[in-house]
């Protein structure tokens, strides 16, 4: 599989949701496989909250290959031998596109708190400006889960015309208030944690030891990422080896994979990206903009297909199903499939398996 | 007293191999060695599959805290 990661500067300004301007910006993409002459077998994947343009491959020096590996790749889900896939960091992130630690320019401060707030909307505005710096105008696909399926959903309903078929996993229409109250703990964990100095810490200042913040605030995440029965099949009520029953701190396993995932992300990721990304999370709504959320689905032309999962506690398979309702009572080729599974919202990133075929068929 | 080691029960197994290959050895002589080589390299087996319990346990244990998760 070729793989290529690249950076595009655009020197056009940005026109936000909110009225401001993001002028310049960049954005960090990687590609995989080969762009045909015709350009007519392109399939834009999207991130979650953190993740990045990374989705496929890997390089000598990870660990890990991408978020999506076992579904991009010669002869996967997403062929590779057939189509071309981009991925774009989105807007806001902090892997190399655009975000609150950036340059304001022309200073050569980053903008922290000054960053415009952006929304999904935004960040699926600035992926359309990167695909006609690349002359593509047309996409066979766009799939993406979670925040990837929120965007996905939202090139539906913005874009009418650019994708044959939108495929859209554990998303919803518009973000409840369980999940945002879930992201609160974020949030504020990460702005009182005064390290994080109101956002004027130092760049680099979280590599060596993350911010506590964000690492609490990251817990309430994974909480809301699994569900009951994936905690119990994962962790049981194991007790970490060498931690004492009776120690105050002695852990249980589940607590043992709270800690080592949240501590190490807590020196990978921005905060400050962080409380920029939630906000976008907390602020998506396919409605905002259209006189109603049957006006903005009424306006997608793509197949759609939606994937929920049973066990998704952050958002719930009716939320998916809401959308597949309404669009088969406006008559509008579309798709719903709820998985069975135990693991939780994790679960489009983990069970491959039980949705691979579906995404195959989708794009045979 | 008996060895305990992988290494020493494999070591005692060599041993008992250059033992038999001596062309004065008895034949019941030689059963015996056998006998006790064979034990050793048993032995020697069940520690090398009880090392590959633990391992697996503990390599689905790190795989367990890094499986990829997401909002």
């Amino acid at each position: 599989m070729k793989i290529e990661t690249k950076v595009a500067h655009f020197s056009s300004p940005l026109y936000l949701e909110s009225g401001r301007i993001l002028e310049p910006y960049e954005i960090a993409y990687e590609t995989y496989g080969v762009l045909n002459e015709q350009k007519s077998n392109v399939i834009l994947v999207c991130h979650a909250l953190s993740g990045s343009h990374h989705a496929a491959g890997q390089y000598p020096d990870e660990r890990k290959p991408g978020w999506w590996d076992g579904l991009i790749g010669d002869g996967k889900a997403i062929d590779t031998t057939k189509y071309f896939v981009i991925c774009t960091n989105v807007i806001g992130s902090c892997f190399g596109s655009t975000g609150p630690m950036s340059d304001n320019y022309p200073s050569e401060e980053p903008y922290r708190l000054k960053f415009p707030v952006v929304t999904i909307k935004d960040m699926i505005r600035a992926q359309m400006q990167l695909l006609s710096s690349l002359g593509i105008y047309h996409l066979r696909a766009i799939v993406g889960g979670s925040m990837g399926g929120m965007q996905a959903l939202q090139f539906g309903v913005d874009y009418p015309n650019l994708a044959d078929d939108v495929i859209s996993l554990a998303a919803t229409y518009a973000t409840r208030p369980w999940t945002i109250a879930f992201n609160k703990v974020a949030m504020e964990a990460i702005r009182r944690d005064p390290r994080f100095e109101h956002g004027n810490y130092p760049r680099g200042a979280f590599e060596e030891e993350g911010l506590d913040g964000l690492a609490i605030g990251r817990i309430a995440g994974h909480i809301s990422y699994l569900a009951p029965d994936s905690m119990e099949t994962k962790f049981g009520r194991n007790y970490v080896n060498n931690d004492g029953l009776f120690e105050l701190f002695g852990r249980y396993e589940v607590e043992r994979y709270m800690e080592y995932n949240t501590n190490n992300f807590s020196r990978i990721f921005d905060p400050l990206s962080y409380l920029y990304i939630v906000k976008a999370i907390n602020t998506f709504n396919l409605a905002r903009g259209y006189d109603s959320l049957h006006e903005a689905i009424l306006r997608i032309k793509a197949r759609v297909h939606l994937i929920s999962f049973s066990s998704d506690y952050l958002f719930f398979p009716s939320e998916m199903a809401h959308i597949a309702k309404m669009m088969k009572r406006n008559g509008q080729e579309h798709s719903y499939l709820e998985v069975q599974s135990s693991y939780g919202h994790d679960a489009f990133l983990v069970e491959l398996e039980k949705f691979e075929a579906s995404i195959a068929k989708v794009l045979q | 007293m008996k060895e305990e080691t992988f290494e020493a029960k494999l070591a005692h197994a060599n041993r008992v191999l250059e033992q038999l290959m001596d062309t004065e050895i008895t034949l019941e002589e030689s059963v015996k060695l056998y006998e006790a080589g064979l034990g050793s390299i048993k032995e020697a087996q069940q520690l090398i599959d009880e090392a590959k319990v633990k391992i697996t346990t503990i390599e689905q244990g790190e795989q367990r805290l890094q499986e990829p998760s997401d909002g």
